[in-house]
């Protein structure tokens, strides 16, 4: 493949108190960018929110499909205040999860910003998730959080938790 | 910055086909693999099974999975199974689309990774796979083999091994 996929930033989690992943300062020199994760929270809570340059607002919505090992569910949401993964599947408590999230062009300033989460785990489920966050702005930076969805208190990413964003480039 | 996807090896099936497709003695200098497999059974398998140093053991995935028609999910504890394959019951020519994603290989953790796998067919039923996978082995991956269910993968069936790099 031709030298065109570059790593910009990664990040392990080293320490037990990390509720936030956050991606700043994104280069704009790239045509599309990719995260990779392996990762595990400390609680079995689901919707893992991502949001795109600290936009807290409702301008999100999501569509997604997962298989849970038992059964297939299909859904989504809108107007909510971030994108989703892991969303009515759990997030493992070990390692043993994924997460590849492809956000296409995502420099331009002519469109809203679409992006494609692939994520899982052996132990919850396998989902796709598709969305949308409603903004022309180029992306700059991305939050990624440990979604405490269905359980109470803070859930935190696991320690040796690992992101890495990517930088694609058609040029 | 330095280039980060790299090829690392590739398998192009000649004349007769292949038992298996095989990557041996794989660097230990990338953080993650990403194998591109598009692969065809020269007999009637749909699925095709992936040993990990020669390993078919400590396999467990999380699977969903449709067929045009209906859409089921289910949980697996073996090494079979992992992606689907063409066959030679489906349209001629034709040949299937799989992504592995394996990351931190060479840790001494247990290794997780994801499959998307599917074939398609001029007929009403094709096949998608997405799969949540774990080889609960402490060894790093230095070898991959991808195994057909039925028979032996086709001529033209290829696969590209890659190697990512977060340094």
């Amino acid at each position: 493949m031709a030298s065109t996929y570059e790593k910009i930033q990664s990040s392990i989690v080293s320490n037990g108190t990390t509720i936030t992943v956050d991606f700043t300062n994104i280069s704009q020199a790239y045509t599309d960018i990719i995260i990779v994760g392996n990762l595990g929270c400390t609680k079995h809570s689901n919707r893992a929110p991502i949001r795109i340059n600290n936009d807290t607002g409702s301008s999100y919505s999501t569509t997604y499909l997962r298989g849970n090992g038992s059964s297939v569910l299909a859904s989504g949401d809108s107007n909510i205040t971030s994108g989703f993964m892991f969303d009515n599947i759990a997030i493992p408590t070990s390692l043993n999860g994924n997460c590849i999230l492809i956000f296409n062009n995502y420099s331009d300033t002519n469109t809203y910003k679409t992006f494609l989460c692939r994520h899982g785990s052996t132990s919850q489920g396998t989902a796709v998730s598709v969305n949308t966050w409603r903004s022309t702005s180029a992306i700059s930076s991305i939050q990624i959080v440990a979604g405490s969805g269905g359980e109470p208190g803070t859930n935190y990413w696991l320690v040796d938790s690992t992101f890495t964003l990517y930088g694609i480039l058609k040029a | 910055m330095a280039n980060t996807y790299k090829l690392i090896s590739s398998v192009t099936v000649g004349v007769g086909g292949t038992a298996n497709i095989e990557f041996t003695n794989i660097p230990q200098t990338y953080t993650d693999l990403q194998i591109l497999l598009s692969g065809r059974d020269t007999g009637n398998g749909d699925w095709f099974s992936i040993n990990f140093n020669n390993s078919s053991s400590n396999f467990t995935a999380r699977q969903f999975f449709t067929n045009g028609s209906a859409a089921y999910s289910y949980v697996k504890s073996d090494a079979n199974e992992q992606g689907v394959n063409n066959n030679t019951s489906t349209t001629a020519n034709t040949f299937s689309n799989t992504s592995i994603y394996i990351t931190n290989y060479t840790s001494s953790g247990n290794k997780s990774y994801s499959i998307d796998s599917i074939t398609e067919n001029n007929a009403s039923t094709a096949y998608q796979v997405l799969s949540s996978l774990l080889w609960s082995n402490s060894n790093a991956i230095s070898n991959i083999k991808i195994i057909p269910s039925g028979s032996i993968f086709a001529q033209y069936s290829t696969a590209y091994l890659y190697g990512i790099s977060n340094a």
